[in-house]
């Protein structure tokens, strides 16, 4: 595990959520009593089909909106009830976010974009020890200075990693990572979460709708009109064939009448 | 060029916000404008009224062109007469007269009613009251000269000369006009007009505004004063005539200011508005035989006809200017043009152009950052545009089509809020406005030119970039480099160059006045606000660089989030901090300037403590000792002074082609004992010597005709030390007396410490302050008596005692009223003790100078601040669109934990670099234009001539630069809050739709 992990049994736990959207005078429910409970060093990957409501899961996970009913439980810590400048503060130590697409700060280096949480903290000096290290390892330290437009989308998404463990979060919350890449850099990344999860022990919740990236995770969680018809854990499909087919059975499952 | 205007009108209903902005920021300068111009209009439109009023009974009136020969011939008369277009002419005599009413008591009253400038006249005093500005008297040099007023101030033998009719100043002069014609030439308002088959009986007709003055009504006695003599008449009637138009004194005709001795020609012989009529004869009578016709008035059988009027016009015009003397004719037309030319009008004006050059300007950077934003955010848009073959024209079209809706809301906008804003006002305080308000074809084309001129200039950049992007750019996202300090230096060097051109037009390059200034107004000015503009993209990327980490540490935030927060978008942020440069820097050249002009005026350190002038009367040398030993004054530290105002032999300081503060034709010569006054270690007169020396200056002055003058009397005249000129003593012009330039000395406030105190014994304005013996001057000016003396006080006495105490001495040798110019008797402006001791001191005359200049400098910068305050809205725009640009990266960093504090502290900072910007750029650019005004103005303004120091007003300065960084603040306080409560999740969420 890596030094300065909190060690929490269940690192993150979401309890009855339900998130609601008015969308052209209509209430839409993206999530419906959604309830799911993450251990210390899981990789977790979130499927479901386009507006089944997995990143919103994410972004009430990452507690970057409030839900409508339910809790959030970060390292005990329900992200719920806390005020924002709380929540923030909290946000910036404890999780990490991964988002699909352009993740970075155009006018920052990727050392700075790296850093961002750390200079928000005012503890930008303290991870100059770290840094290099992580540059390293995820082989970066010959762009550090570049800045995005200057590096490849597989770059942008390793300093967007970088950014996401720089400060030892408890959890690292990563929205389709490999959305905007190509296949073989997209499993490359899902390669490296991987590494993280499995030799740093972190906690890693990826939001996807390819089975391919999916795979890579030890569970998967189903999402289907807001809520969780099933889990399952990846270690029990040969291949990603069958996995992919399994999916398709859980999220493709027909009313009655549209199979007359 | 429908797909265009629908481009156009859908971009302004996707951006309701900005467009609004926008538009409120045209519509608060078009406000500005409406209330400038309007003013204008209305004064305008008084001038028919005015003219109608002022003509009176008659339709045209003909007057003397010849300042030499300021009468009207015989011949002219006659002629007219026997015009068949005419029906009545009336050929009038107008002399100056004083007016006084016997049985009014108290003040003299009427006359002469004010100063005339130029000439004392004799004639006993009644009382002693300076109040009422009348002129003093001075008594007699020599009963043989009791023959005439204006002999003794000339320094003439002979009669009073009728060419020299004590032109109007500012103020009336009563004339005495004599007239046979059978009807008056206005209403009359009470009694009866004169009886032209009587002439010999002593009846007077008064203009209403001088019977009032005089308090006189139809019954009542009035005496005439003229020379020596004094003449008694009865009057009659009172005519109505209104007041004379506004301006009509310093019109087209006046001399004001530039010919000290001409007589009246043009607009300013026409009919006088304070009159005293009467039948030619007592005319003749009462000025002895002076009096001439110099005012014939005409009235043409139909009037009302235009071809009448314009065949009258030619037959007249030329055959007037060709008899000897010249003459003119003067109808409502001439008389509307020249209140158009009158000062009134001309500042209207000059203010109106200012107010919409401003506007115009302000528009401009406020639409030009708009119309920028938009480009820079629909870069994909116009590809797409481009892709789906719309042409590099349509895409430019589509951008002035924008501009263009921006410039007619705000315009429209403008004129109804500018208008509406006028009415409320002028209901709510008519004293404000005491020309009444008007909405006139000015104000439409005013505005329009502010509104659509500044759209029409601002659409040019922004329409080039929009046209430089390529259909390409649809398919890959283009980077947009950021701007590099390397990339902008050309830019900056040519500005540079730019910006240098007018020090040199004005401080170096030789040229005549004119052409100076010509060049300074078309070339210099322009070519320096251009340079400034093409520096300022340099400069916001060196503010950010160097300031940025500044303020992101005080602000508390990580130096990199601050980094190309401005640059980011270039354009954008240069069009704001323009239009914040538009009123700043204005504001910091007026104030520079302004201090600047002011400082030689400012009494200096040289000045002894307390100047005392007995006033009535004078002391004989036996009473010096015993105001030395007065209490308080300091004995060996007291002078005595012999003073006089002669006039210079030549006009060496140019002051019939120019007059000015320093181009005068005359001087103040003060006698004192040299050793006292710049001897030793610590003289009376602590004068800094800019040539010569104090100890051959002191050695010199007691051994003769030499004496000390101040720098800018060198400058003006060309003289050098050892050089001579000569004075005209008043009591033997005919016997000049020769003085040698022996010293130079640097003396500011020397002006405004004579102009109260008394030492402005002759004219109004003098050239200099010389300094020369104190016997040698009483000698050659003969002065029996001492006036004046230069003392320091002792602090723990003070002046008011010292005053008092003095006038014990002062009581004792009264005697008549000194001549002195009116604002040496104004009772405010010194300390009077009694009727006769009146003390100056330099820390009472600087604390007036500074209250009045400070005011007048403040409400030439009300226009710009005003400006300033518009533009900031300019700024909200800006913060608004880069908040909505960054929308998803704000997003990302709310969603890194940046809190929301930290957030709008981001945005904030923003705004507050904007404003340093904007600070930077107008204190270059307001300390170089107002130095190079300063400069200009010793060429052309009446107040140039003397050395004028750079002074920059710091603290001035420094509420300005509040003023901006508060708006600027104050303009992001709005998107930083609409930014900062935002969930993260609807940031990232908006920013990518944005994306």
């Amino acid at each position: 595990m890596a030094e300065g992990l909190r060690r929490v049994e269940f690192p993150l736990r979401v309890e009855h959520l339900t998130k609601r959207f008015w969308q052209g005078g209509a209430v839409i429910e993206a999530l419906r009593d959604v309830s799911l409970t993450i251990k210390q060093g899981e990789f977790l990957a979130v499927m479901g089909p386009s507006g089944s409501g997995k990143s919103t899961l994410l972004h009430l996970m990452a507690g970057l909106t409030k839900p409508d009913e339910g809790h959030v439980w970060v390292d005990g810590q329900d992200l719920t009830v806390m005020p924002d400048r709380v929540l923030s503060r909290f946000r910036r130590r404890r999780i990490g976010v991964v988002f699909q697409a352009f993740n970075l700060i155009p006018t920052l280096s990727a050392k700075d974009n790296i850093l961002l949480p750390l200079l928000a903290d005012g503890q930008a000096k303290q991870a100059e020890k770290v840094l290099p290290a992580l540059l390293e390892r995820l082989d970066l330290s010959a762009r550090a200075s570049h800045l995005p437009d200057a590096l490849s989308g597989g770059e942008q998404q390793r300093v967007a990693i970088a950014r996401a463990v720089i400060t030892e979060p408890s959890i690292i919350l990563a929205d389709e990572p490999t959305g905007s890449l190509d296949s073989v850099t997209g499993q490359s990344i899902c390669r490296l979460l991987k590494e993280l999860c499995r030799e740093q022990g972190r906690t890693i919740v990826v939001v996807t709708h390819e089975p391919a990236v999916a795979i890579w995770a030890e569970r998967i969680v189903v999402l289907r009109d807001g809520r969780i018809p099933t889990s399952f854990f990846t270690a029990q499909f040969r291949d990603l064939h069958q996995l992919a087919a399994h999916y398709q059975d859980v999220v493709e499952v027909m009313p009655e009448e549209a199979r007359q | 060029m429908k797909a265009v205007w629908k481009l156009g009108t859908a971009y302004f209903l996707r951006h309701p916000l900005r467009v609004c902005l926008t538009s409120l920021a045209i519509v608060a300068a078009a406000c500005v404008v409406v209330w400038v111009v309007s003013g204008y209009d209305a004064v305008v439109a008084q001038f028919g009224e005015h003219a109608a009023e002022y003509l009176g009974h008659y339709d045209f009136f003909v007057v003397p062109e010849d300042e030499n020969y300021a009468y009207l011939s015989a011949e002219i008369i006659n002629a007219l007469e026997q015009d068949p277009l005419v029906a009545e002419v009336a050929a009038v005599s107008q002399t100056p007269v004083r007016l006084i009413n016997p049985n009014a008591g108290g003040p003299m009253s009427g006359g002469p009613l004010m100063f005339s400038g130029r000439s004392m006249q004799n004639g006993p005093r009644r009382d002693s009251k300076s109040a009422s500005g009348a002129i003093p008297n001075r008594p007699p040099r020599r009963p043989s000269d009791a023959t005439g007023g204006d002999q003794q101030a000339q320094g003439r033998g002979g009669p009073p000369d009728a060419r020299s009719g004590g032109r109007p100043f500012f103020f009336r002069t009563p004339m005495l006009v004599g007239t046979d014609a059978p009807h008056p030439p206005y209403p009359l308002a009470e009694g009866v007009w004169l009886d032209p088959d009587l002439p010999e009986q002593r009846h007077g007709v008064l203009t209403k505004s001088l019977a009032e003055q005089l308090g006189v009504k139809p019954g009542d006695e009035v005496l005439v004063i003229f020379g020596p003599k004094e003449f008694s008449l009865k009057v009659v009637g009172i005519v109505e005539q209104g007041a004379m138009p506004m301006g009509m004194m310093m019109g087209a005709g006046a001399t004001y200011g530039t010919k000290p001795n001409a007589a009246p020609t043009g607009l300013a012989a026409g009919p006088a508005n304070a009159a005293l009529y009467v039948s030619p004869f007592l005319a003749e009578k009462f000025t002895r035989g002076t009096a001439k016709i110099n005012l014939i008035n005409i009235k043409l059988k139909e009037p009302s006809s235009s071809s009448h009027l314009k065949q009258f016009r030619e037959r007249w015009e030329l055959r007037l200017a060709d008899v000897h003397p010249a003459a003119s004719l003067l109808g409502a037309g001439d008389l509307k043009a020249g209140m158009e030319e009158s000062m009134p009008a001309t500042n209207a004006r000059r203010q109106a152009w200012a107010a919409t050059g401003l506007s115009l300007l302000a528009a401009l950077f406020i639409i030009f950052a708009t119309l920028s934003m938009g480009v820079s955010e629909r870069v994909r848009q116009f590809a797409m545009m481009r892709a789906v073959g719309l042409t590099r024209g349509q895409i430019a079209a589509l951008i002035f089509v924008e501009g263009g809706l921006l410039a007619l809301l705000g315009w429209a906008g403008g004129l109804a809020a500018g208008w509406g804003l006028l009415l409320l006002a002028a209901k709510a305080q008519p004293a404000l406005f005491p020309n009444g308000v008007a909405l006139g074809y000015r104000c439409l084309l005013f505005t329009g030119l502010a509104a659509g001129g500044g759209a029409l200039a601002a659409a040019i950049l922004p329409a080039w970039r929009a046209t430089r992007v390529r259909p390409l750019d649809a398919m890959t996202p283009r980077q947009t480099p950021m701007p590099a300090l390397r990339g902008l230096m050309p830019a900056a060097v040519i500005g540079l160059i730019l910006i240098v051109i007018n020090p040199l037009l004005v401080f170096v390059i030789e040229a005549t006045d004119a052409a100076r200034y010509a060049l300074f107004e078309a070339l210099g000015c322009t070519s320096m606000s251009v340079g400034f503009l093409l520096l300022a993209p340099a400069a916001i990327v060196l503010v950010e660089k160097l300031l940025g980490p500044v303020f992101a540490r005080v602000l508390g935030l990580a130096p990199q989030l601050l980094r190309m927060q401005l640059t980011g978008n270039l354009w954008r942020t240069v069009g704001a901090t323009a239009a914040l440069c538009v009123g700043l820097g204005l504001f910091v050249a007026i104030q520079v300037w302004g201090y600047s002009m002011l400082q030689p005026f400012v009494p200096g350190d040289w000045v002894p403590d307390a100047l005392i002038a007995f006033q009535m009367g004078g002391l004989p040398d036996v009473e010096i000792d015993a105001v030395r030993k007065s209490e308080g004054i300091i004995p060996e530290k007291c002078l005595p002074l012999a003073v006089e105002q002669p006039k210079l032999a030549e006009d060496l300081t140019g002051s019939r082609r120019h007059a000015s503060v320093t181009r005068q034709d005359n001087v103040i010569i003060i006698g004192l004992d040299p050793l006292t006054a710049f001897g030793g270690s610590d003289p009376l007169l602590k004068v800094r010597f800019v040539q010569g020396s104090a100890e051959d200056a002191v050695a010199k002055l007691s051994q003769g005709r030499y004496c000390i003058v101040p720098d800018h009397f060198l400058s003006a005249t060309g003289l050098k030390l050892g050089d001579r000129f000569a004075l005209l003593p008043p009591e033997h012009p005919n016997k000049p007396v020769e003085y040698t330039i022996v010293g130079a000395v640097s003396l500011p406030g020397w002006h405004w410490m004579t102009k109260f105190s008394g030492l402005r014994r002759r004219e109004g304005r003098s050239a200099a302050m010389v300094f020369a013996g104190y016997e040698q001057v009483r000698q050659d000016f003969e002065l029996r008596q001492i006036n004046f003396f230069w003392t320091s006080i002792d602090k723990n006495v003070g002046v008011d005692r010292v005053g008092k105490l003095l006038q014990p001495i002062a009581e004792r040798n009264l005697g008549e009223r000194q001549p002195v110019n009116p604002q040496g008797t104004w009772s405010f402006a010194a300390r009077m003790f009694g009727p006769s001791i009146r003390i100056t001191t330099p820390d009472d005359v600087r604390e007036r100078i500074l209250a009045r200049a400070e005011a007048m400098i403040w409400a030439m910068s009300r226009l710009p601040l005003v400006t300033l305050l518009i533009t900031s809205l300019g700024v909200v725009n800006t913060v608004m669109a880069s908040v909505r640009a960054r929308q998803w990266e704000f997003g990302v960093l709310r969603a890194m934990g940046i809190t929301r504090c930290g957030l709008a502290r981001l945005i904030l900072a923003e705004g507050l670099l904007i404003a340093v910007i904007a600070c930077l750029l107008s204190l270059g650019f307001g300390v170089l234009a107002g130095w190079c005004g300063t400069g200009i103005s010793q060429y052309v303004s009446f107040f140039g001539g003397m050395d004028t120091p750079l002074l920059i007003p710091w603290m001035q300065l420094a509420m300005g630069f509040g003023i901006t960084m508060g708006l600027c603040l104050l303009a992001a306080v709005w998107p930083a809050e609409s930014a900062a409560f935002r969930e993260p999740l609807s940031l990232l969420q908006a920013g990518r739709a944005a994306l």
